[in-house]
């Protein structure tokens, strides 16, 4: 199944810190507040959005990415997306066996 | 757009003669050429103009010319990106080595952060967006004490240069730091 | 170790004033992202998948206590709490803001540090044999070469847009530690037949998509004229070097391209030309760096050292890491330590602040106050008296650095994968940890004996696995993280890229096939064999057979 909802993420600029693009313009540190595009449309609209924000010094590195919409929340579909969302698997500061996904 | 070269704001005066007809043009317009041109007519340019200029593409090769120099008042290098370096070399070549004296100049997508290396790679005159530029190209090797190893150091121009002296050329300004190889040993 | 004089300190705050300016017309809108980014990255500023990444140079692998400590103050102060030693002589910090970054930068000031040309299309870290100037084999201390090609490099004007990044390696043995074969441009010290000592200059090598080990293109350089040649293989790259494919622009593919002999050629034609300039390096300059490199007021310890031998008899598990952990020493009575930062289920190349200011600690008491980073991702303590070996092991343990296994299997080498990198396309650190785990047993590593294990996130190769005596590549295969394995490669100086057993395996997978590798070596060595010496006396072929008819 071909998957059409979307969300628009970026790097915050000052701290680089992980953000998805919400309503009114609003940049999110949590993927479950994002605003989800549902379509090519609606996706065109993020981007517009998410690049009339970059101009502004706001964000940089601004992309959409593909998620599935479930009862509990906003799942990101790649791999790289899961992990950009909920930080490193593994870590110094983390405990040494977190299981591999 | 405006040039910065001898410490001031110019015109750029080249005139393309791919834009126009070569014989429409009297003998004291400064002519621009491109290296194929220059390399087809050179002969002709020397008799009917007083003053030429060729623009090098970051493709073509600096020893093409190196017999011509003393024909030529300005080389133009072209930056078609900020990050394609190759006139960096082109500009050390002509000034170091084949000692040319007239104008380099770097056009193009060209950086404020680049300045300093232009200035000392014998680039000295640069193509901006923005006239404010102009304190960036002065300061730029003002931001540093000295160097780790030798190249060309400007020397800053007067800003007394009228029109009329331009195209005498200002490479003179340009010394060879020698010997400069780590300089930090110098202090 | 070298010291910065006046022009060298105010160098780096210049430097660090201009970023300073640059972050802030970035912050302001006057610079592009496009315009910054090059910029950010010639002072070695990423922004990697989660936040933006500072990678800190050490040049040539030497940190002084002073210097390891400040380390340890700057994760704690800017970033959380650890850092991360690379396969190129750097510490990166994984969660730096920009707005700090600044400030770092004059942190590391206060200290001779900095992070300039640690990334971008221009000449990078110079690294260099992390056991130079103390090692028993060595020709001459190669830092004093690669710190005056630091210099040189440092801001060049014309060498600092490249067609690509450049990376420069230098070994002062035989015995090369340093892998300068596979770097853009390899030096290796040697003696010519009238005892003079020059270089050898390997170019055209590297990892990435396109492995290739360097070829020689002079056998012998006289050491006065090391910058203009370097200069001539610099300019001669930047003039004809590809622009149009990132992937085919670094040196190995030109001269690939022009063939070696005809690279030879051109750049012999341009160094003629500036053979005798400025370029040239009179004794006293050379004598002026080499002063700062001067060996240290040893004491005479006369061998063997009775409380040291005394130790190793009533502690096994001491003797056991002197074993695997020490290195011989040009001076009798001491030896080269290395620190493992490879605990079994742990992260390879990471330290914490803590162990960062104990390092620094230990290095004051015992190592006269000098530390090194290894490619491989370890700490090494380069003058320690064997008398305070044992005092020095106990320490270490205190802080988890204790462990007994360089040049083991658990000795891994890693690159941060798709936990931390923006390029990764598979993880590398929960491999390295089930892997390091699951070898943990000291007896099984020693009976296995001496293997290298490299794993890389993707091909862009930061973890060396092409030259991995087994080396792990994570793919992406269909979304879905899958690593390949190769056997063979080598990164010394008989260096060789190893070689694709097969079609890859999932992350669940790749423990069992590893042991399975082992288990195949176990079984048809004979007395004494490496695992690199029987793979080269039988190639890959009964490894694949029984990898692939287990899988």
């Amino acid at each position: 199944m071909k998957v059409t909802t979307r969300v628009m993420t970026a790097n915050r600029l000052g701290d680089g810190a992980v953000v998805y693009l919400a309503e009114e313009d609003d940049w999110v540190l949590v993927l479950d507040d994002a605003e989800v595009a549902d379509g090519d449309e609606a996706a065109a609209a993020l981007e517009a959005r998410a690049a009339a924000s970059a101009a502004r010094q706001e964000v940089v590195s601004t992309y959409l990415f593909a998620v599935s919409v479930t009862e509990t929340g906003i799942a990101p579909v790649s791999q790289r997306e899961i992990i950009r969302a909920a930080g490193p698997t593994v870590g110094t500061d983390l405990p040494a066996t977190t299981p591999l996904v | 757009m405006p040039i910065i070269r001898n410490g001031r704001i110019q015109e750029d005066v080249w005139v393309s003669l791919t834009d126009r007809e070569a014989e429409t043009l009297g003998r004291d317009t400064p002519v621009l050429v491109s290296l194929e041109e220059w390399k087809a007519g050179r002969e002709t340019l020397i008799a009917n103009f007083d003053r030429r200029a060729i623009r090098l593409e970051n493709a073509d090769d600096v020893e093409d010319i190196r017999e011509d120099l003393a024909d030529l008042d300005a080389v133009i290098l072209v930056f078609p990106k900020f990050n394609d370096g190759r006139a960096f070399s082109q500009a050390r070549l002509l000034r170091d080595r084949f000692g040319f004296k007239g104008e380099i100049r770097a056009t193009g997508h060209v950086i404020q952060d680049q300045f300093l290396f232009l200035q000392r790679c014998g680039v000295d005159a640069v193509e901006v967006m923005d006239e404010k530029l102009l304190d960036a190209w002065q300061r730029a090797n003002r931001r540093f004490k000295g160097y780790y190893q030798p190249a060309l150091d400007v020397v800053e121009g007067t800003g007394r240069d009228t029109a009329e002296t331009v195209s005498s050329g200002h490479g003179a300004a340009y010394a060879r730091v020698e010997p400069a190889v780590l300089a930090s040993w110098a202090y | 170790m070298y010291t910065y004089n006046e022009f060298d300190h105010a160098f780096v705050r210049d430097r660090t004033a201009e970023f300073r300016d640059q972050v802030a017309r970035r912050i302001a809108g006057e610079l592009t992202e496009d315009e910054f980014k090059p910029l950010r990255l010639m002072n070695g500023l990423y922004l990697q998948l989660h936040a933006y990444m500072l990678r800190v140079a050490i040049p040539y692998g030497t940190l002084s206590a002073r210097q390891m400590r400040q380390l340890g103050y700057i994760a704690r102060r800017w970033d959380r709490n650890w850092g991360h030693f690379t396969t190129r002589q750097n510490i990166q910090y994984n969660w730096t803001k920009l707005d700090d970054v600044p400030d770092i930068l004059d942190a590391l000031a206060d200290v001779e540090m900095h992070a300039i040309q640690t990334s971008g299309n221009c000449i990078r870290n110079v690294t260099a044999d992390q056991f130079a100037g103390v090692a028993a084999d060595e020709i001459e201390d190669s830092r004093v070469w690669a710190e005056i090609m630091r210099q040189w490099s440092t801001l060049h004007p014309e060498f600092t847009f490249l067609p690509r990044k450049f990376k420069i390696a230098i070994t002062g043995s035989e015995n090369d530690r340093a892998a300068v074969k596979l770097h853009d441009i390899g030096l290796r010290m040697r003696r010519n037949d009238a005892g003079e000592v020059g270089f050898e200059v390997i170019v055209g090598g590297g990892q990435g998509r396109t492995p290739i080990v360097g070829e020689t293109i002079r056998e012998f350089l006289p050491k006065q004229h090391l910058l203009s040649y370097l200069e001539a293989i610099l300019r001669t790259y930047n003039l004809l070097g590809r622009r149009d494919n990132l992937y085919k622009a670094r040196i190995k593919i030109l001269v690939a391209a022009v063939g070696i002999e005809k690279f030879a050629e051109m750049v012999e034609e341009e160094w003629h030309e500036i053979k005798d300039s400025a370029l040239t390096l009179d004794a006293a300059k050379i004598a002026e760096i080499e002063r700062h490199f001067a060996p240290p007021v040893y004491q005479e310890i006369a061998e063997p050292v009775a409380p040291y031998d005394a130790a190793r008899f009533t502690d096994p598990a001491f003797a056991a890491w002197t074993r695997t952990n020490l290195f011989p020493h040009k001076q009798p009575g001491y030896t080269i330590v290395t620190v493992s930062l490879k605990p079994a289920g742990g992260v390879p190349g990471d330290a914490t602040a803590e162990q960062m200011e104990a390092l620094a600690d230990l290095a004051e008491k015992y190592s006269l106050g000098e530390l090194r980073i290894a490619h491989e991702q370890n700490v090494v303590l380069p003058y320690v008296r064997k008398q305070d070996l044992h005092t020095l092991w106990q320490a270490l343990g205190e802080h988890g650095l204790a462990d007994a296994n360089i040049g083991l299997i658990t000795d891994i080498i890693s690159c941060p994968g798709l936990d931390y990198c923006n390029l990764a396309n598979a993880r590398a650190i929960p491999i390295a940890q089930r892997l390091s785990r699951h070898f943990s047993d000291p007896a099984l590593q020693s009976e296995i004996g001496p293997i290298t294990l490299n794993i890389s996130g993707c091909i862009n190769a930061c973890g060396h696995h092409h030259v991995g005596n087994i080396g792990i590549l994570g793919v992406d295969k269909k979304g879905v993280e899958h690593y390949q394995i190769t056997i063979g490669g080598i990164a010394d100086e008989n260096a060789a890229i190893g070689k694709i057993l097969g079609p890859s395996f999932p992350a669940e997978s790749v423990v069992d096939a590893i042991d399975t590798l082992i288990g195949t070596f176990r079984k048809i060595r004979t007395e004494g064999e490496t695992f690199i010496d029987t793979v080269t006396r039988v190639g890959i072929t009964p490894f694949k057979e029984t990898l692939y008819a287990n899988h």
